[in-house]
Order: structure tokens, then C-alpha cells, then sequence
């Protein structure tokens, strides 16, 4: 596999390195960089490469006799560069700058989606004249790691597996570092156990040979016999003791470690930007916190120490037996990589196995839980019979394969405990016939037997052993990949806090959530403190994108944000945020009572602002209607509030810190009109004195607004008041609130026709 | 009101059919699909509405806004010259690698790795998440994806070769 991936790297940096040449020496021209594309315009698998140069993009490909065939496009002839992903391929497609017809630069599948998005990337800033030649700064991405062939995790470019084994060795030792002297005491209690170990038989073989099988009873002294006795179970109690205080020390290092871990990396993923947070996903998240974690205290607490005290075992017990009898050893030790093998092809066998079983009880409990997700609608549409046939189909194919499975395993496993014995037979046959002999005693043969079972025990699981320190270690850089990152959207060294007025101002302002394409393009526009923006659009427009500069959630890609005249990169984004009130779409209430919902933004409000608040939100009357007032526990399992109910405690939130800044996005949708009248009415006192940005589809929402500002296709398409924007012929603001006006009319139409039959 | 009524009277079921009557398709020098319909010409994507189990019918036709210019009933509504040209533009549009053999694939924490032979040669590539990367299309054929959202299929299980059935059978 690695090899492979290597291979057709390679080949294809030469390939790529050959275009590059030759741009250079036959059209004597610099290239910014080259990329590979894999398709033809027929959509068959042919590799090109495209040269970017200073005047031209060059398309190579090699011909079958070694020969070239270049197509030269010169930059000056193309417009609008962009990126186009179709279901089964992706395609450069630009304009030509003369007739305005569509062309087509490359083509290739999806497996060059990276390198294909950051070259897009350039040629589209450089096409356009936004960046100069020099300026293009293109960096190869990769979606696996050239080393291995694993992907890499995301968006990330560092390869878990192939991690610098220094560093995360490092990063081990950090973790460790508090528990270093419980982990030490817990391999010397490690050592005396394995001592124990080796001493035990030995007291047995004193007992057998010279008590029970004396070939002078007489001569044996009943004291002495008690005296073993006592030995044997003195030895049996304190290996028992110390290994209670063993496993004690090391449960109590590994919760430590796992908690330090996780309320380390949960406070680093607060801290990130939202950016950095989308990019994983919710589940991946929660799985670097409990799973990962675990991962890794299991390797310090359990797997590394099971390591030690393997290989410990192995130097004593083997030294024991060398010691008294190296030949009898070294026939012992003969068969045990044999049987390490073969139990790692059992091992590998039954895992397949059990794979299987595991996918089909995941497939049964994947069927239940969504039957009871939708018990509604099965309920509403009388399907009930037929999820139990799909239910009963998936529990029986669970049954079969267990079914299957456990045969398999019934057959395997005495065999294997009969291989497993296999140095027993060797011990019994040797040794059986040195006591036969008489130039060994009976004592002997049954320490060695025991020592076997010692050595050849663990075997079942130890060979598993490496590759789960493997897994723990991959873990381990997983885990520090995040708590390393650096976040995209930080406070500046000498970022300020200031007690901010409300005049905002957006400078030219550009971004986009990835490269390839700008959601909002040079937009530009200023608020004063006490207006009340209306930001109007199609939706997917950057609405809301725009209030997420502004509460600086994301960082402009060009231009600036700022608040009261200083750029908001260099206030403080803590003292930033908590003078800005937000209502959002979707309001999130946490589990906890009312009150605590409210008062969410500052623990240490009084009673009565919370109250103040709600009053103002218009939330103060339903509230009081319910049994256990702002005791009442909301969230999930808690008490069921109505869409708009909830939207009032969110605006009770939004306002209760009397914050400068304050953002609505679609903050009434989710009301009915008379609701909304109330929290219109509402707002209309809270919009006092502060610089409110409001979204809404519904226009009529936003008819106290100071200022419209209307988006299209990411630019600022229009800016005033109602009246104005509404002067434009064929305006887009217009146009919309005509479309609306006709729709109720319409529905005002329909409804009184309804009634006229 | 009158407008409307006149408007969704040349629609049936609201939806506006394309058919050798009404629109003209061809593909223009730089090989791109055009069409014109109600005397307008602009680019058409064509875009399969359900692309599993009805591949040529019910095909929409969009142009380079997104927008709907009309759906495609079935191939079948078209001349034997148009009807190649869809084709072989939805063949295209729909793109992946035929895998004919699976020659070795190894699991390993969570991402599995394939070498297959395909109708484009010998190509390797990385499965995350197995459980939702591969669709079953129906009993006999499914659709991979791979870690760059790379479409991989195996267009009959039924005519794979056993060796590579026994290799995949326990992602099904």
C-alpha cells in the first residue's frame, strides 16, 4: 500500500516536474505552480498536467511516444475562473474574456479535490488581477499522508500514525509527570510479584519432594511440613496484597489522567474558533474527549505496565528455569513464537467473525432506535406492521450470525487450549523420563509444568499488546493535535478592552468559508449607535454570515470590521462579546431552570433584573402562568415551551446584560403575527439607544428599521430607508416586498374565497 | 390572478416537461451542453432525479444559475441523435470508476484501504466510515465513496469473482 502511494506520487511529481521544465525551456516562462488532473473532456481516466505561468496556462499531457501535446491558454483571454463540482467530477471552468463563452480548463475526479481547490484558488485571485504573479503561494495538499497512505483526520496534514514518535513520547511523559513515583512503586510491586511468582513453585517442589514423596517418612519433621504450608500461603497472600495495592495505584493514576485530559482538551475546544470547531464534526469531537482520552490512560495505566510486567516475567521465570535446568528451557521456549503466531491467525479469524456479529446488532439497534425517533409518524400512518417485519428481519439476521459464531468458536477453542499445552507435553515427556531415570525428582517436574503455565498464559492476549500501544499512542497525538492547535480567530497581543458606544462600520469587507468561493464581496457600510439595520436578501445570500463578522466569529478575509472606530481584531474578544446581545434562528435553551437560562450571560444577575428582562421580552406573563414560575426546568426532559416561548426567553437573554450591540437573526420567525406584534412592540423599546442588526424574511419586521441594507449574489446590492430603496424601479428590495404584499393578498384572497362557497 | 391561472395551465402537475417539440439540444464548441427551449439558449446541466433506479428518466435540466428549465420525462422523447448526446453527457456528468476486482483491502482503526482493478486501470484509495461510505443501490450493485468523495461502484455483486466477494462481503 505505502509503496504503492509512493510509487504514483512520484511518477506523478515527475510528470509534473517534466511540464514544469519544459514551460520553462521551450516557452521560456516561470511557472507559479503545476497540478495534476486525471480526466479528459470525454471523462476517461488521462493524466494532464496544468502549468500556471505568468501569461499563459499550459495543459501537458504525454503523448505515447514521449512527445508532448501542449494546449496554451493566455491568461488576458480568460474571465471568472471557478471551481465546479459535478456529481461525478470536478471541472475548472472559466469565461473567455472576449465572446463570454463558457471553456473548460481541466477536468478530474474527485481524488485530486485538494490540490485541485487550492489551485482554483490562485488562478482565480490571479486571473482576476486581485494578486500579483509573484504573490501566488501555492501549497500541495494531500489528502493522505505520503508515508503511510492513511488519510489524515479532516482538514488536518499530520498523519496520527506517522507521528514523530519523540514528540509524542514527550507528550506522554507530560501526562505522566504528576503520577511518575505512584507509576515507579507500581513496577517494583510489579517485580516482587513476579518474584513471588517464581518462588511459589519453588516452595511446592520443596513440599513434594521433601515431605510428601520422602522416601524416609519417618525422617520428616511435622513442623517443617507446617512450616511450608505457612510459607505457600504467606507467598499466595502478600502476591494477592500487592497486587490489590497495584491495581489501586493505577486506577487512581488513570482517572486522574483522563480527567486532566478531557477538562484539558474541553477547555482548549471552547476556546477555538467557530471555524475550527465546525470542521470536525459534533461526534468527532465528543470521541476525542471520552473515547481518545480513555485510549490513553489506558496505555499509561494498563497496557504499558501489562508490557513491563510481561517482559519482566519472561527475565525472571526464564532465568529460574536457565537457572535449574537451561535444556529443558530452551525445549519449552521452542514453541511459544509458533504458538504466538497461531493464536494472532485465531485472533484475526475471530475478529472477522465477531466484525460481522458487531455490524448486525449495529444495524438492528440502528432500525429501533429510529422506529422510536419516528413512533409518531409510524403511528400517524398505520405502518406499525411493517417496522415489525424490518425489526424482526434484523434481530433474526443478529441470531444466525451469533448463532454461526458461537459453532465456530466452540470448535476453535478447545484445539487451541490443546496447543496451548503443547510445552506441558514436552515438559511431561522429558521430565517424566528424567524422574524415571532418578536424575530428576518429581518436585522439579512439577515447578517446571507450573512455570509453563506462567510463560505461556499471557501469550493469548500479548500478542495483541502492540497494536494496542500503537493505538493508544495514535490516541495520544490525536488528542494533542487539538490541544496544540492554534486558534484561527485570536486576541491580538495587544488587543484592548474598551466599554464600547455602538457605531459600527464595515470597511470593504470580504470573506468566504473556504477558498474557492466569497460568500460577501467588498461590502461596505457604517452604523451609527441607536440605528437599527435590516439586512435583506434571498436566503443563503450571507445574511447571517455578516452578523457572524460582526460578532467576530469568523475573521475577514479582506477589509475590516469595526466597532466605535477600532478594528474589532484588536478588542478583546471576550470584553467584545459580553456587550453584544444575539438572538438566533434556533434558539438553544440549556437543561437548567428558567432563571438559569436567563441569566445565563452573567451568573451574578439579581432577581429582578432576570425579571426586568423577561418583561421586556414580553416572557414575564407566560412565565408566571406556569406552576413553578422561573423555577420551571426547561431543556431536555424538562418542561415543553412553545416555539415562541422559547424565543422570548432568548430575547430575555440577548437583552438582560443592557448590551450596546444587538443582533436579531430571524429572532421573531418562528411567532405567529399577534406574538410577534408583542415582541415588535417589545423591541421597539429595546432598540433605544443601541445599534441593532436585524434579519428577517418577513419585511414587514423590519419596518423600524433606520437603514436597509439589501444582498445580492454577495454584494451589497442596495442601501436606505424603506421609502428610498423603494423608489427603485426594478429594485431587488422592491421587487420583494411586492412578492410579499402579494402573497397575503393572495392567501388573503384565497381565504375570503374559502369562505364566499 | 388571470396570469397565473393561464401559467400553471402549461404545466402539467406543475412540472415543465422538455421534449423533442419544445427544445433543441446540442453540445457547442468547447463541449458544453445547450439548450433551447421557449427560445431562450443557455447551458444545460442535467442532473438525474433519481439517479439509483431510474438513470434515464425524469432527468431535470438546469442552467449555469441553478435554475430549472424543465425536466426531461424519459431519453426516449428524443431523437436517436439527441438521445446520444444526453447520454453521453449523463454518462460523463456521472462519472465513476467501474471496479472490476477488488485486489486487497485491509482494515485498519476505522479506515479501510482498496486496490482494485476498474474499467480506468489499477486504482487505490482510502474508505473512511464503511458503514456510511458505501450505499447499497440495490441487492446486486453499490456505490463507494472514498476519503476525497471519490465515487467508486461495482455495478453487479453477483458477477464478482469470489475472491473479491469474500474481501467486501463484510462491509455489506
Amino acid at each position: 500500500m505505502s509503496d504503492k502511494k509512493t510509487e504514483q506520487a512520484f511518477t506523478e511529481l515527475t510528470l509534473e516536474e517534466r511540464a514544469q521544465d519544459l514551460v520553462k525551456v521551450k516557452y521560456n516562462e516561470k511557472t507559479a505552480f503545476v497540478f495534476s488532473c486525471d480526466l479528459n473532456e470525454e471523462c476517461e481516466r488521462e493524466i494532464s498536467v496544468i502549468a500556471a505561468a505568468e501569461k499563459n496556462i499550459y495543459k501537458i499531457k504525454e503523448k505515447e511516444d514521449m512527445s508532448y501535446e501542449v494546449v496554451c491558454i493566455p491568461v488576458s483571454e480568460i474571465k471568472d475562473v471557478k471551481f465546479v463540482s459535478y456529481t461525478g467530477y470536478l471541472s475548472v471552468e472559466c469565461l473567455n474574456a472576449e465572446s463570454g463563452e463558457p471553456m473548460e480548463i481541466c477536468r478530474s475526479s474527485y481524488r485530486e479535490k485538494l490540490r485541485l481547490t487550492e489551485a482554483v484558488k490562485w488562478l482565480k485571485l490571479y486571473t482576476a488581477g486581485d494578486i500579483s504573479f509573484d504573490k501566488i503561494k501555492y501549497k500541495k495538499r494531500l489528502s493522505c499522508c505520503p508515508e503511510c497512505g492513511r488519510p489524515f483526520a479532516g482538514e488536518s496534514q499530520v498523519c496520527h500514525m506517522c507521528a514523530d514518535k519523540r514528540i509524542v513520547g514527550k507528550q506522554l511523559f507530560e501526562l505522566s509527570k504528576d503520577h511518575i513515583g505512584k507509576l515507579v512503586l507500581t513496577v517494583v510491586l510489579f517485580f516482587c510479584t513476579t518474584a513471588l511468582s517464581v518462588v511459589a513453585p519453588n516452595v511446592h517442589r520443596i513440599l513434594i519432594d521433601d515431605f510428601i514423596k520422602n522416601p524416609d517418612p519417618g525422617s520428616v519433621l511435622f513442623s517443617g511440613l507446617i512450616s511450608v504450608v505457612l510459607a505457600m500461603a504467606a507467598v499466595s497472600l502478600v502476591s494477592s496484597i500487592l497486587s490489590v495495592i497495584s491495581n489501586n495505584i493505577l486506577a487512581s493514576v488513570s482517572n486522574g489522567i483522563v480527567a486532566r485530559l478531557r477538562s484539558e482538551l474541553y477547555a482548549k475546544i471552547q476556546m477555538m474558533s467557530i471555524a475550527g470547531i465546525s470542521r470536525r464534526s459534533s461526534g468527532e469531537l465528543i470521541s476525542r474527549v471520552m473515547n481518545d482520552t480513555n485510549q490513553i490512560s489506558r496505555l499509561i495505566t494498563y497496557d504499558s505496565p501489562r508490557m513491563v510486567e510481561q517482559v519482566l516475567t519472561l527475565l525472571v521465570v526464564g532465568g529460574a528455569m536457565m537457572y535449574s535446568n537451561p535444556l529443558l528451557t530452551v525445549l519449552i521456549l521452542i514453541p511459544a513464537p509458533l504458538l504466538a503466531m497461531m493464536f494472532r491467525v485465531i485472533w484475526r479469524y475471530t475478529h472477522r467473525l465477531y466484525h460481522r456479529q458487531w455490524l448486525a446488532d449495529a444495524n438492528a439497534s440502528t432500525v429501533l432506535h429510529d422506529i422510536f425517533k419516528g413512533v409518531r409518524v409510524v403511528k400517524v400512518f398505520g405502518t406499525e406492521d411493517r417496522e415489525i417485519v424490518k425489526y424482526e428481519k434484523a434481530v433474526r439476521e443478529v441470531a444466525e450470525i451469533s448463532v454461526r459464531n458461537e459453532t465456530v468458536w466452540n470448535l476453535i477453542m478447545p484445539f487451541a487450549n490443546f496447543l496451548m499445552g503443547i510445552g506441558s507435553f514436552i515438559v511431561l515427556y522429558y521430565a517424566g523420563s528424567r524422574v524415571l531415570g532418578g536424575t530428576m525428582t518429581l518436585g522439579e517436574m512439577t515447578m517446571f509444568s507450573t512455570y509453563v503455565g506462567i510463560l505461556y498464559g499471557p501469550l493469548r492476549w500479548a500478542i495483541s499488546l502492540p497494536r494496542r500501544i500503537q493505538m493508544g499512542l495514535a490516541s495520544v497525538s490525536k488528542v494533542y493535535e487539538i490541544i496544540n492547535e492554534e486558534t484561527d480567530v485570536k486576541d491580538a497581543s495587544d488587543s484592548v478592552t474598551m466599554e464600547i458606544n455602538g457605531d459600527v462600520e464595515f470597511k470593504n469587507v470580504t470573506f468566504g468559508y473556504n477558498d474557492v468561493e466569497d460568500v460577501l464581496k467588498n461590502i461596505s457600510f457604517t452604523a451609527k449607535k441607536g440605528e437599527m439595520i435590516g439586512i435583506v436578501g434571498r436566503s443563503g445570500v450571507g445574511k447571517s454570515t455578516l452578523i457572524n463578522l460582526i460578532m467576530r466569529l469568523y475573521d475577514v478575509k479582506g477589509g475590516a470590521v469595526t466597532v466605535d472606530g477600532v478594528d474589532i481584531r484588536n478588542i478583546e474578544q471576550s470584553c467584545l462579546r459580553s456587550q453584544m446581545g444575539v438572538v438566533l434562528q434556533e434558539t438553544f435553551l440549556f437543561k437548567g431552570t428558567i432563571y438559569a437560562n436567563i441569566a445565563y450571560t452573567s451568573s451574578k444577575a439579581t432577581r429582578e433584573k432576570v425579571i426586568a428582562a423577561a418583561k421586556l421580552a414580553n416572557a414575564h406573563e407566560f412565565i408566571m402562568k406556569l406552576p413553578d414560575g422561573y423555577n420551571t426546568y426547561v431543556g431536555e426532559n424538562g418542561y415543553t415551551l412553545s416555539g415562541g416561548e422559547r424565543q422570548r426567553i432568548a430575547i430575555a437573554r440577548a437583552v438582560l446584560n443592557d448590551p450596546k450591540i444587538l443582533i436579531l437573526d430571524e429572532a421573531t420567525s418562528a411567532l405567529d403575527t399577534e406574538t410577534e406584534k408583542l415582541i415588535q412592540d417589545a423591541l421597539a423599546k429595546l432598540i433605544e439607544n443601541r445599534t441593532t442588526f436585524a434579519i428577517a424574511h418577513r419585511l414587514s419586521t423590519l419596518r423600524n428599521a433606520t437603514k436597509l441594507i439589501v444582498l445580492n449574489e454577495g454584494k451589497l446590492a442596495e442601501m436606505g430607508s424603506h421609502e428610498e430603496l423603494m423608489r427603485i424601479e426594478n429594485g431587488i428590495y422592491r421587487s420583494l416586498v411586492m412578492a410579499q404584499r402579494q402573497m397575503s393578498k393572495l392567501s388573503r384572497d384565497g381565504e375570503s374565497g374559502g369562505n364566499d362557497e | 390572478m388571470s396570469n397565473e391561472k393561464e401559467l400553471f395551465a402549461e404545466i402539467p402537475n406543475g412540472i415543465k416537461y422538455l421534449n423533442k417539440e419544445n427544445a433543441v439540444f446540442e453540445m457547442s464548441e468547447n463541449g458544453f451542453l445547450f439548450v433551447t427551449a421557449d427560445g431562450e439558449k443557455s447551458r444545460a446541466v442535467l442532473h438525474r432525479a433519481f439517479p439509483y433506479d431510474m438513470p434515464d428518466e425524469y432527468i431535470s435540466v438546469l442552467n449555469e444559475k441553478n435554475e430549472e428549465k424543465g425536466m426531461i420525462r424519459a431519453l426516449a422523447d428524443f431523437d436517436d441523435v439527441t438521445r446520444e448526446i444526453l447520454s453521453a453527457e449523463l454518462e460523463r456528468k456521472y462519472f465513476y470508476f467501474h471496479i472490476k476486482k477488488i485486489k486487497t483491502l485491509k482494515d485498519n482503526r476505522g479506515f479501510t484501504y482498496w486496490t482494485c482493478d476498474t474499467d480506468c486501470g489499477e486504482v487505490t484509495f482510502t474508505v473512511q466510515d464503511t458503514f456510511r461510505s458505501i450505499t447499497k443501490i440495490s441487492d446486486d450493485k453499490i456505490m463507494i465513496q472514498d476519503v476525497d468523495g471519490c465515487r467508486y461502484g461495482i455495478d453487479s455483486l453477483e458477477a464478482l469473482d469470489k475472491k473479491s466477494m469474500r474481501k467486501i462481503e463484510l462491509y455489506l
